[in-house]
């Protein structure tokens, strides 16, 4: 279901110049949608009219089917159903402490002190900012900051959140930390429009992409839809994702040939060679090895190694190869003359659910619970998902391996032979079993996974 | 910047948890007393106590508390050397001296005059450093609640408060990025400082605007208090209300007794 649509919507400045050209878009519920597009390519704009803070010189937009009411009743209503993040958080941080900006949206909506008191501890638990309450915002980070803007839209319980240039300013952790929350948020059934410029953020997490340029949409689809086609891309002024680059230089020298790729995983495999193909690989040396010496191969802790002198028929060791320099035990080697091939061998991915914060996050968790789960399972990696589940593991003092990027990451681990352990918060387990599933029909590989 | 410094000592000070109600009470009630007082004693007593409140209590550093002292002392001092030459009757003479052949008298009345004059402008001085390091400007409008304010004015407050760092940022941005392209002789300075002021006021009006459509985003509608919204409501404890009117008691009882008693 389109959750709002647009028909021929064209905006023109009062100076007569036209910054949308009669253009059409939909996004559907519970989506991911990125407006990518160059600076000055009128994507503000058009996030402006999403919450009828702009009306269309012509056309008409239309939330859940119903054209845009542009009186008072039915701007409170749009702006009730569309938040709007803006991009730059000085904008819209205007209270003198973290708790009255966030409580700004709920007071506006009239609810009693009981309930804005409950979605303020809410929104700010979500964003890990429960701790900064009373801060005034000019004590806060830049990524802070947009954190608590953030939170001050959740409280308003929006189905729509419309983010304008989400990332810009922020730093690689900050960013990884808005996305997550964001996709939290996507994960409860919130539908996402986000605009940027970074073309490698699009591609790895945007369901749709429309690409704007000059007022006029230029193409919309799926990302692969989007980056296949290199001359619009270039004609807009934007550029491949650095995955699709690398891996078009590869495919002109004919290391690979599968599909563009979008996200490292679909990288990874698309120059992941079978021995017979690529017959040099980097090894770890599991003993002290010399030149020209015969080694056994074989994964483990999810690296390559050598497997000692021994080349009897070993029913394990499947793959051998001829060592090309003098290493001791743990120094890399080269390895040619890889004959045979290696059991394929994937790790398994285990989930373990942790009530999202609406279900009482990390404090409704039995910490004793999840130490047994960790000990018997005795995982080589632990990731953790959302608020809660990175609360949990915290509490339990654990190192998490993955925090940003999780479902990619572990799958790239399983790959590797080693298990991992996922601790997803509330919705998003369907969402990590999904794409493990979405893995294994894709690739056919086998990664396994519990609960 | 020293707006930042003191924003962050009222955010980070021992006396920050403390109701702000009562140290408003406080602040407000010595300053009265002190201003109402006829004699210097009252108000050294109740600048010794803001003092030591600030400098034992609060716990803040000796230096930043004098370096802001430093303005009203220098005032006092200025009146109290003008005043004590230049007021009061010619037959009661403490000190004369000479200067350039010009006979320079301090008069009884003048020095008196001016030392009531200098003991107030520190002793109220000292009451508002107190008021202003140790309590946050977010409690203060708590605070002002409370005095009834109404609520568009506290509302109005909050706002300037908060954009005031925005623009304080933005001000300095611009006149570092002025001084890194060189400086010049002091009429460019004045050409380049007008230039900076003009700006900062667009874009205020800028901001301005961009702040009303994130508020609207949020579904204002100017009738609600949107702002309005506060958590934990402290309760005055007894004792403390008790000993601070105590004090305000004693303070106002020297006052009087020390009525019209000059020192000199």
């Amino acid at each position: 279901m389109n959750i709002i649509e647009a028909q021929n919507v064209t905006y023109k400045y009062p100076d007569g110049t036209k910054a949308l050209d009669d253009i059409n878009f939909s996004f559907e519920k519970g989506s991911i949608t990125a407006i990518l597009g160059q600076n000055g390519a009128g994507k503000s704009t058009l996030l402006l009219h999403l919450n009828a803070t702009l009306r269309p010189t012509n056309g008409t937009v239309y939330l859940k089917g119903e054209p845009l009411a542009y009186d008072k009743k039915g701007l409170h209503h749009i702006r009730h159903t569309v938040g709007m993040v803006f991009q730059n958080p000085d904008d819209q941080l205007l209270a003198p402490t973290v708790l009255q900006d966030v409580a700004f949206g709920p007071k506006n909506l009239k609810l009693s002190n009981r309930e804005i008191k409950q979605r303020v501890d809410e929104a700010l638990h979500l964003v890990g900012m429960e701790t900064y309450a009373d801060k005034p915002p000019h004590f806060l980070s830049g990524g802070q900051k947009k954190r608590v803007a953030i939170a001050g839209v959740i409280a308003m319980k929006p189905e729509i959140i419309v983010l304008d240039e989400p990332t810009a300013g922020l730093d690689p952790q900050g960013c990884a930390e808005i996305i997550e929350i964001l996709d939290e948020l996507n994960a409860d059934g919130k539908t996402i429009i986000f605009s940027t410029h970074d073309v490698d953020l699009a591609a790895k997490w945007a369901d749709r992409i429309y690409v704007l340029h000059e007022g006029k949409i230029k193409k919309h689809g799926s990302p692969s839809q989007i980056f296949a086609d290199h001359k619009m891309i270039t004609e807009t002024g934007l550029r491949l994702p650095a995955f699709v680059q690398t891996f078009r230089e590869l495919k002109l020298r004919g290391i690979s040939v599968s599909d563009s790729p979008l996200t490292m995983l679909n990288f990874v495999e698309s120059v992941s060679k079978p021995f017979d193909v690529l017959k040099v690989r980097c090894a770890v040396a599991g003993t002290d090895v010399c030149m020209g010496e015969k080694v056994g191969l074989d994964m483990k802790d999810g690296m390559l190694c050598t497997t000692g002198v021994d080349i009897d028929m070993n029913a394990k060791t499947t793959a051998f190869g001829r060592v090309m320099n003098n290493a001791k035990a743990g120094e890399d080697i080269v390895v040619s003359e890889i004959t045979g091939a290696l059991a394929r061998k994937t790790g398994d991915i285990y989930i373990v659910q942790i009530p999202c914060v609406i279900e009482g996050g990390s404090r409704a968790v039995d910490l004793e619970t999840i130490r047994t789960i960790i000990a018997e399972r005795s995982p080589h990696k632990i990731g953790a998902m959302g608020t809660s589940a990175k609360a949990v593991v915290r509490k339990i003092g654990i190192h998490c391996d993955f925090e940003v990027d999780v479902i990619q990451s572990s799958i790239l681990a399983a790959l590797r032979g080693l298990n991992v352990m996922v601790f997803a918060a509330g919705g998003m387990v369907d969402r990590v079993s999904q794409k493990i599933e979405g893995y294994n029909k894709q690739s056919g590989e086998e990664i396994k996974y519990f609960f | 910047m020293i707006h930042s410094t003191i924003d962050t000592i009222a955010h980070t000070n021992r006396l920050r948890h403390i109701d702000t109600r009562l140290k408003v009470i406080f602040a407000i009630t010595t300053l009265l007393i002190t201003v109402a007082s006829t004699s210097p004693i009252p108000p050294f007593l109740a600048f010794l106590t803001a003092t030591i409140l600030i400098l034992f209590a609060a716990k803040i550093k000796p230096r930043t508390y004098f370096l802001l002292l430093l303005t009203p002392l220098f005032f006092g001092l200025v009146s109290l050397l003008l005043m004590s030459l230049f007021f009061g009757y010619a037959d009661s003479p403490l000190y004369s001296f000479e200067i350039l052949s010009h006979t320079f008298v301090v008069q009884k009345e003048g020095a008196n005059m001016g030392l009531l004059v200098a003991s107030r402008t520190l002793a109220g001085s000292a009451c508002l450093f107190f008021l202003a390091l140790t309590t946050p400007m977010t409690e203060l409008f708590t605070g002002l609640k409370w005095l009834r304010i109404p609520e568009v004015v506290i509302e109005l407050a909050m706002i300037i408060y908060r954009y005031i760092f925005v623009l304080l940022e933005e001000a300095e941005r611009m006149w570092l990025a002025s001084q890194m392209r060189g400086e010049g002789n002091f009429r460019t300075k004045v050409e380049v400082f007008s230039m900076l002021t003009s700006t900062l006021f667009l874009r205020t009006i800028h901001q301005g605007e961009k702040l009303f459509v994130a508020m609207n985003s949020r579904c204002y509608d100017g009738e609600t208090n949107s702002l309005a919204y506060r958590e934990n409501k402290t309760k005055i404890s007894t004792i403390s209300l008790f000993s601070i009117l105590l004090f305000e008691a004693i303070l106002a009882y020297v006052a009087i007794l020390t009525q019209n008693t000059a020192l000199i």
